[in-house]
């Protein structure tokens, strides 16, 4: 393989071939650190969520899974493409490797978006544990109780538990009403779900960064000797890494509670403005 | 002030039966490691004087010897294993009370930065825990904000107090003096004021101590002021009453003399009522749901009720025996000194 | 890269006689005047920003070596104020919450800002490329990376400590972290979190290298045990950090958002945290350990003039100890409420642990065993660490095993084991590594005599200082107690004092090393004639660190076969298995 491979050996290596084989392990050493690191937070999650099993599925339930289902399907075709961009850089296609590049850069970005667009509903819905105050909609309930029973004005309002109510009333399924769950509980869930989330976007920016410097370099023809294709190899490493991060974020997440396919559709299309929901 | 304080050469008092135990152990594994550890030292000073570099002698090629490995391989794995041994057996003493200190269980709430200590009996101490000389206790404890540790160097005994669950040692203190209490978990600017004095008494001047504050309990309901007295009340003042009272079958399980026996678990799987099982059943019911009942147990709350009161609950469901479950219309129970017997209507009316 | 094997003079060079056979051909000591016109790392570049922006792995590690004994200092001083503090059961020069910082302060500098990345950062940098034969590091751009990524988090953690203190104890347990303490935790964790990634990129950089740039002739089985040391340690370091850092992550979202994971009040889990910081924590104690495991094969090989004692067992007992010490970690744990029955698996499994490093201090002592020993400085740490690191060890069985670990647990008996284990082991490691590399970085050899009474001042200093808290333990004297009953004072007094003695000790090579920059008498190759492949070239090495690509033919240590150059020029083996892999040979010296 490495027969037909041209290009300039660094200064502290001795052949092309070791130059080559250790940028890999470079990389797949790092990937271990980030095994780790995501592996750290899935444990504590999967404690939790064999502790308060119930409440972290009312919690999955409140979530978009509309959105989840239309991002999976972005980023593992953004795996494709840069696997075919390695490919191309190894045959010596210029334009076949700015193509796939740029493709990647693109899909991630749509993830990024959607991603973006999923918070923001989370906020609008008034989902941040702590930080949101009460929607319309959960003050209107919060009101009626008081007005039923005027006993209760004394009481304490907890903006987030009010919320999830009003939202896990919309995500009945199959009409019944969600099983007894504590919102306090679910508070730790969404904590989990913007901790988990948040580090996988951040890797998501990071690797968009480095694709699009990859992809200038591509530009100036740094790739033209196709033994730097192990650049872009090790690129689509962290790339398939950051895949497989989300391939277990979203089961642990979003799968935990009852979701239909129908349910999700109708998410999505409120997500993308082709329809409106009471979400 | 600590002149009153039993310490003495290079060892803490021996105060209690478990404190020989541990103390042997010790002694076990310190003759070992001096032992080895001579044999290390011996070897080295040895081999320094002797191979000195002298002018002409040059040194020996010996890259080694599997069967010298194989020696000081197995030799300390046997000896580590049996410290494993002897030390999880010793372990094994150190945290199951035997039967009879179940019946004098003391609490401990730690906080910041104070030891609260209620006796079974009902006395309440701060920093101070009088105890009587051969007699078994057990003490359950818990924490108000920060991890705590309930450490008393005399016994060989200290366990964490953990917010959010209840934990506990027992003693059998077998030599009447004073010795320290120290907090022995970090838990911020007050940590190494949190110390106290543990006083083990005669058995005479424990009960000398007592006198005056004494309660006798009769009648099934507990009148004399000890945590299974406070613990009724709140069994009514929260409601626990309404669901699990004498008439009752069907709403809610019965909580008579379920202390220590295996409960029957939604899922197929048996679980032992201990002190942290009763917890969790008011903190976070839907953990265990008992087989063939409904998840309809609502969560309490700290702001509903406290670890203290908790753990009064806790005590008063610990003394229900068969028979003893509270009708749902009763309500006060009698105030403390009044020797009733439960088929009168208790002091104060329904 | 030049390939020619001579520098340019056209005499054939005489064979000197050895007594020892070092790994390769050894480069010919240079005549003044070449060494003035041939430029060695330190000298062929000037300018402040061929250091800042060098990818030269030996620069970096001189970096490193300066920062590092910057903040030992820092360390050293809140140790000083700790110590002076408990001369008096009522506190003598601190109050409490000033005390609760000091503490803090000692332990996470010296844990994080020194004893983690002093020998990895040091001389794990500046030897292992020229241990394996290579001219650089695997990524020689990473590793100065690494550099800034590790000063600047150690700055900004340094920063937060000095603005507003921290005063949760190194260990950080919530909640007290979390919702009571009134300081930086935040800040802090930032701080420890960035220095986590140097820790990483430096260990990405030593695997990579290990694996892949030895010079040819250069197997596994002829490393350096330095080397092994550096890979099993680096294997740690990728695996654990990593799991630190996630669980700052998650402290850091509960102090920001006032969820918790770890926050009982609605229903989070203490322990959880403990479960998830120890996970690391311990490894981390042999991401300290073994590196100084190393150095002390380069050191007692050497100054014995002997092969180690089993080579196999101690390369192999390295990596046992890296994968064992993965699996330990509730023994930190054994009264926090973990559960039983895994309590008594982490007490089997610490067991098992303590047996590779018993492996280790018997191999040590056998490898004295005939030797022909001398007691430099170097020497002197070395031989102190096998005195010390045995006493630590063996408290160490104390907490491991259960059952007495809960009297000994959160006492100054965990205090003094720990330390002898830190800094009677890994310190007096480290200290044994500077003297014995110092000529080879610097060029310059420093003071004997000096170098020698600061090694006894230490070993006395030191084991003093810690001696009375085994006891004070004992007596039940808890850790991190600004004020204690007066019956424990003796021994915080004699401790103290003795804690005097060695800063004293430890504040000497400062001088006597630096001096030796300007005073010292130039060094030569190879002073302390070692066999290594980095004494075999220049000191200061050149640039690229070897003038031609070395080829080995023998392993490490062959200190008692003489003749080396003989068997290499003329291909016999002279009884020397001319494979040079470590085999199993018993006993008997081979050859003449």
């Amino acid at each position: 393989m490495a027969a037909n491979l041209k290009g300039p050996v660094a200064h502290h290596f001795n052949n092309l071939n070791q130059q080559l084989t250790t940028v890999r392990m470079g990389m797949w050493m790092f990937l271990v650190t980030e095994v780790l690191f995501f592996g750290g937070a899935f444990c504590a999650y999967t404690a939790y969520r064999v502790w308060f099993t119930s409440d972290f599925e009312a919690g999955s339930a409140a979530l978009n899974v509309g959105i989840a289902s239309v991002n999976t399907f972005l980023l593992l075709t953004s795996s494709l493409t840069i696997t075919l961009g390695i490919r191309a850089a190894y045959a010596g296609n210029p334009k076949g490797l700015r193509n796939y590049l740029l493709a990647t850069i693109i899909l991630g970005v749509a993830f990024l978006g959607l991603k973006g667009r999923e918070y923001q509903l989370d906020y609008q819905e008034g989902l941040i544990p702590n930080v949101s105050v009460l929607t319309p909609e959960a003050q209107k309930v919060v009101n009626e109780r008081i007005a039923k029973d005027p006993g209760k004005a004394d009481e304490k309002v907890y903006p987030f538990n009010e919320n999830l109510a009003v939202v896990l009333h919309h995500e009945k399924f199959k009409g019944e009403p969600f099983v007894a769950y504590d919102p306090f509980r679910v508070q730790l869930f969404f904590m989990f779900y913007y901790s988990m989330t948040g580090l996988h976007v951040l890797h998501m920016i990071i690797g968009l960064g480095l694709l699009t410097w990859q992809y200038i370099l591509a530009c100036r023809g740094f790739f033209d000797y196709n033994a730097r294709y192990v650049y872009i190899e090790a690129m689509s490493l962290y790339w398939h890494f950051v895949d497989m991060a989300w391939m277990f974020l979203l089961p642990l997440l979003y799968l935990a509670g009852p979701h239909s396919a129908s349910q999700a559709l109708e998410q999505f299309k409120v997500a993308i403005g082709l329809a409106s929901g009471t979400h | 002030m600590f002149a009153s304080l039993d310490t003495s050469g290079f060892l803490p008092p021996q105060a209690s039966e478990f404190a020989v135990q541990s103390d042997m152990l010790f002694y076990y594994i310190t003759a070992v490691c001096i032992l080895g550890s001579a044999v290390v030292y011996g070897l080295l000073a040895y081999c320094c004087f002797m191979f000195a570099r002298k002018e002409g002698v040059p040194s020996k090629r010996i890259l080694g010897s599997t069967k010298l490995e194989f020696l000081w391989t197995s030799i300390p794995l046997v000896f580590f294993l049996s410290f494993f041994v002897w030390g999880v057996r010793l372990y094994d003493i150190a945290i199951n009370p035997p039967p009879e200190a179940h019946e004098r269980e003391y609490f401990v709430v730690g906080k910041q930065w104070m030891w609260k200590i209620q006796h079974p009996t009902g006395q309440r101490e701060i920093n101070e825990l009088h105890l009587p000389i051969d007699t078994a206790v057990k003490i359950s404890g818990t924490s108000e904000d920060v991890i705590h540790d309930f450490g008393v160097p005399a016994f060989r005994s200290k366990f964490d107090v953990v917010p959010g669950r209840i934990t506990s040692a027992w003693y059998k203190p077998n030599k009447e003096g004073t010795y320290h209490l120290f907090c022995d978990q970090y838990c911020g600017q007050g940590h190494s004021q949190m110390v106290g004095k543990i006083h083990v008494l005669s058995q005479e001047n424990y009960q000398a101590w007592l006198d005056g504050s004494y309660r006798i309990r009769e009648g099934k309901n507990p009148v004399d002021g000890s945590p299974s007295w406070e613990g009724r009340k709140l069994f009514f003042k929260l409601q626990c009453v309404n669901c699990h009272n004498k008439e009752s079958e069907s709403r809610a399980p019965s909580l008579e003399a379920i202390y220590k026996t295996k409960r029957a678990i939604q899922g197929g799987t048996t679980i032992m009522a201990t002190d942290d099982y009763l917890r969790n059943s008011i903190r976070n019911p839907m953990l265990h749901i008992r087989d063939g009942w409904k998840p309809i147990m609502p969560a309490y709350t700290r702001s509903q009720v406290t670890e203290e009161e908790l753990l009064n609950v806790i005590s008063y469901i610990k003394s229900l025996r068969p028979g003893d479950l509270p009708s749902r219309t009763e309500s006060t129970p009698a105030p403390v000194g009044a020797k009733t017997q439960d088929t009168q209507a208790p002091a104060g009316g329904n | 890269m030049t390939t020619a094997n001579s520098i340019g003079t056209d005499t054939p060079m005489a064979i000197p006689k050895l007594d020892y056979t070092p790994q390769m051909s050894p480069e010919p000591e240079l005549t003044p005047t070449e060494q003035r016109e041939k430029p060695n790392y330190l000298n062929w570049q000037y300018g402040l920003l061929s250091w800042v922006l060098t990818v030269d792995h030996k620069r970096i590690g001189l970096m490193y070596l300066v920062s590092v004994s910057i903040f030992f200092m820092f360390g050293a001083i809140a140790a000083g104020l700790v110590r002076t503090n408990l001369i008096m059961p009522t506190g003598a020069i601190l109050e409490l919450d000033q005390y609760n910082k000091a503490f803090t302060a000692h332990g996470t500098i010296m844990l994080f800002l020194f004893l983690i990345p002093v020998i990895p950062g040091v001389l794990g940098n500046f030897l292992v490329p020229m241990m394996v034969g290579a001219k650089d590091m695997a990524f020689p751009k990473l590793n100065l990376m690494s550099y800034y990524v590790w000063a600047a988090g150690a700055l900004f953690f340094v920063w937060q400590l000095t603005v507003g203190g921290l005063d949760t104890g190194w260990t950080l347990y919530p909640p007290y972290s979390s919702k009571y303490s009134h300081t930086n935790v935040l800040y802090a964790g930032l701080g420890i979190f960035i220095t986590g990634f140097s820790s990483i990129l430096t260990a990405i950089n030593i695997i990579a290298t290990v694996h892949k740039m030895r010079c040819p002739g250069m197997t596994w089985g002829r490393l350096p045990l330095f080397v092994w040391a550096m890979y099993a340690t680096s294997v740690i370091q990728i695996l654990a950090t990593p799991v630190l850092a996630v669980t700052v992550v998650m402290l850091a979202v509960e102090k920001i958002f006032g969820v918790g994971i770890y926050d009982p009040t609605i229903g989070g889990d203490p322990i959880l945290f403990q479960h998830m910081f120890w996970f690391y924590s311990h490894p981390a104690v042999y991401i300290m350990i073994l590196p100084g495991m190393g150095v002390i094969n380069e050191v007692l090989t050497c100054f014995s003039r002997k092969n180690i004692f089993g080579y196999k067992a101690v390369a192999w007992s390295s990596v046992g100890i890296a994968v064992v010490g993965f699996l330990v970690w509730g023994h930190h744990m054994f009264l926090a409420g973990q559960g039983y029955f895994l309590g008594q698996v982490f007490a089997l499994l610490t067991m098992l642990v303590a047996v590779p490093s018993a492996i280790k201090v018997f191999n040590w002592t056998a490898t004295l065993y005939g030797g022909s020993i001398t007691f430099q400085a170097p020497m002197i740490f070395a031989i102190g660490f096998i005195i010390l690191f045995t006493i630590g060890g063996v408290t160490g069985l104390f907490l491991g095993s259960m059952g007495t670990d809960i009297h000994l647990h959160d006492t100054y008996f965990v205090i003094a084991h720990f330390h002898y284990t830190m800094v009677g082991g890994m310190m007096f490691a480290w200290q044994a590594g500077l003297h014995f590399w110092w000529p080879k970085m610097t060029g310059k050899m420093y003071s004997d005599f000096w170098s020698r009474l600061a090694a006894v001042v230490m070993l006395v200093g030191f084991a003093l200082t810690f001696l009375p808290q085994f006891v004070a333990g004992y007596m039940g004297m808890p850790r991190r107690y600004p004020n204690y009953p007066p019956e424990f004072q003796i021994y915080n007094v004699l401790s103290t004092a003795a804690a005097y003695l060695q800063g004293i000790g430890f504040a000497m090579p400062a001088f006597y090393l630096i001096g030796s920059l300007f005073f010292g008498k130039p060094a030569g190759n190879n002073p302390f004639r070692a066999t290594g492949l980095e004494w075999q070239t220049s000191s200061p090495p050149g640039p690229h660190n070897f003038e031609s690509l070395p080829q080995v033919y023998f392993g490490p240590y062959e200190y008692s076969v003489p003749d080396g150059l003989k068997i290499l020029n003329d291909g016999s083996t002279n009884g020397v298995h001319s494979n040079g892999s470590a085999n199993t040979d018993k006993g008997a010296a081979h050859g003449s």
